[in-house]
């Protein structure tokens, strides 16, 4: 579907940013297998406070195509989210920091200063397509991966390797963390609604599926549901739109429970009648399922993710048509003869 | 809250969607008013509106002024394909300018309206024993109903869907209610009161986001089980 989602690349390249977090890569990438790392609020990586590093231009501006590689804009390390702390007693809701709520910038800034490495992709369309020809910036994918070069990619075609992967983002390889977010909202006025995020173990560093259990338990407390199959184990936790665990007599917990796909690449469905949806995925190491391959997690708020999409589509059409008047005005208007 | 008295009068059916998961309900709405006869807006409430009614307040709330003449013309070109209808060029006009009177009469009889009752029909749940509540599924968060009229379809959508939702109700009476609700489907209506909180246009009509103020849960004999009244923000 290259040809309606067009990629828009804001890749912050290994060498665009340096400074923000220069001695906490450490912290950024050796402790996030423990999902509980992060803690419940506790920032997962702690840069040197007020160090400022250029990274891209991601999140300053409304992007366009072939706009912004290589611009430079500073991002502030440690971040201040532009949304207020989670309230007291509220249900854990992030991934690595990043929650439903957050800005576009907001989801920039934490992850570049978590680790200045990453590289941010930003896709202009996801679930809404109708965007009456304005830019959005509606999936942003951070990885750890390298992009694919044309020739990794005729390699892997050749040999049916399957090592450069990216869906509708630029492909990359050696992949192991990888974060995506969705957002709703006009140009610069993005606001993040859904939070998927799957981490891959080498061989030799896998975790037990026991200890990311516990991981799990530790940050987003114990379960509400869990299941095993097919060399997977899922778990959900699955609050109502008052913030509630869902009830097992809550008529909506069937449509709320396991309706997001842990994984990004999975198949998703939310609704107005579901608030808060944690779901995580490990994926068991098939000679030892006492080993984990992979683990992902995803997080959305999912009543306000579709009233924030109803505002979004609702932003468009108000922003298309102001568009359309300023190009009336501007037109050169030439006498037309009848 | 005033007690309903539309129970008896002829009922219509709506289609309540659900927003994104496909759900289809089926919700009843008293068709007490007809185009002729505007549902009164005496005491800003409108009781039962029908959709042309619910098209008439969507254009007073967003201050949008309805084609008239218009609509008007349309009616009575209808009118004039009718077997052995008395229209014709020659007393055309003269029924144009009657309809469009009938319409601006109806049009200002919507005017001001700031409640809608509506009896609607749904489900009651399991009873939730570890909150203490029933869900009355015609409150489902992301339910709108959906009123077709002239060409436009008119969305009214709750803006506290889920304070509706949720009927706190303790245990013992719960038990008495199940026990009169009865087995099986569980069906129930529900009179209720909606405030309206504003209106924006769409694309073929428009949307009326309301507020739910109260409601009363009966029976599907109408027997009355409870009033909820729902608590302002």
């Amino acid at each position: 579907m290259k040809d309606r989602f067009s990629t828009m690349a804001l890749v912050l390249g290994l060498g665009m940013i340096a400074a923000c977090s220069s001695g906490d890569s450490s912290t950024g990438h050796t402790t996030e297998v423990a999902v509980a790392a992060a803690g419940a609020g506790a920032p997962s990586a702690k840069p040197r406070a007020e160090e400022t590093a250029p990274a891209g231009q991601a999140g300053s501006k409304p992007l366009a195509p072939g706009e912004g590689e290589g611009t430079t804009m500073p991002v502030k390390c440690p971040p201040e989210p532009s949304v207020p702390p989670r309230a007291d007693g509220a249900p854990t809701d992030d991934i690595l920091d990043l929650r439903p709520g957050m800005s576009f910038d907001d989801v920039v800034a934490i992850s570049l200063c978590r680790d200045p490495k990453l590289r941010v992709d930003v896709d202009d369309r996801w679930h809404v397509s109708d965007t009456h020809g304005i830019e959005t910036r509606q999936i942003v994918r951070v990885s750890d991966g390298e992009e694919c070069s044309g020739q990794d990619i005729v390699a892997d075609m050749r040999n049916s390797s399957d090592i450069c992967s990216g869906g509708d983002f630029k492909a990359v390889k050696n992949a192991t963390d990888q974060i995506f977010v969705a957002f709703n909202g006009v140009p610069e006025k993005e606001v993040a609604g859904a939070i998927w995020r799957s981490r891959t173990f080498a061989k030799d560093a896998r975790p037990t599926v026991a200890d990311l259990q516990k991981s799990l338990a530790e940050k987003y407390g114990e379960p509400h549901e869990t299941r095993e199959r097919n060399s997977e184990l899922e778990l959900a936790w699955t609050y109502d739109p008052l913030g509630r665990r869902m009830s097992k007599s809550n008529p909506a917990l069937q449509d709320c429970r396991f309706s997001v796909s842990a994984s990004y690449a999975g198949r998703h469905r939310w609704s107005a009648d579901c608030g808060l949806t944690i779901n995580a995925r490990i994926d068991l190491d098939r000679q030892n399922p006492l080993l984990a391959d992979a683990l992902h997690v995803a997080v959305m708020q999912q009543k306000e993710f579709i009233e924030g999409t109803e505002r979004f589509e609702e932003d468009l059409r108000t922003e298309s048509r102001r568009q359309n008047e300023m190009e009336a005005e501007k037109a050169v208007k030439p006498e037309v003869k009848l | 809250m005033r007690s309903a008295t539309f129970l008896t009068v002829t009922t219509k059916i709506l289609i309540l969607v659900g927003l994104s998961v496909g759900l289809s309900l089926r919700a009843t709405s008293a068709a007490a008013a007809t185009p002729d006869e505007p549902a009164s807006a005496a005491g800003r409430e409108v009781t039962a509106p029908d959709a042309e009614t619910i098209g008439w307040i969507f254009y007073d709330r967003a201050g949008l002024t309805p084609p008239l003449e218009d609509w008007a013309r349309k009616d009575v070109e209808r009118a004039s394909r009718e077997y052995k209808s008395p229209i014709n060029e020659f007393n055309r006009d003269e029924y144009v300018e009657n309809a469009k009177a009938r319409l601006a009469k109806q049009f200002a009889a919507a005017k001001g309206v700031s409640e809608i009752r509506l009896e609607l029909s749904g489900q009651l749940s399991d009873y939730d024993t570890e909150y203490e509540e029933f869900y009355i599924d015609v409150f489902k968060p992301g339910s709108f109903l959906s009123f077709k009229s002239r060409d436009e379809t008119f969305t009214l959508k709750l803006t506290n869907a889920m304070a509706a939702y949720t009927w706190k109700v303790p245990k013992e009476q719960a038990m008495k209610i199940v026990q009169r609700v009865g087995s099986g489907w569980r069906s129930v209506k529900v009179s209720a009161q909606f405030r309206i909180v504003d209106a924006s246009p769409t694309n073929g009509g428009g949307t009326l986001n309301m507020e739910a103020v109260g409601y009363t849960v009966l029976s599907s004999s109408g027997v009355p089980l409870g009033t909820v009244e729902i608590a302002k923000k």
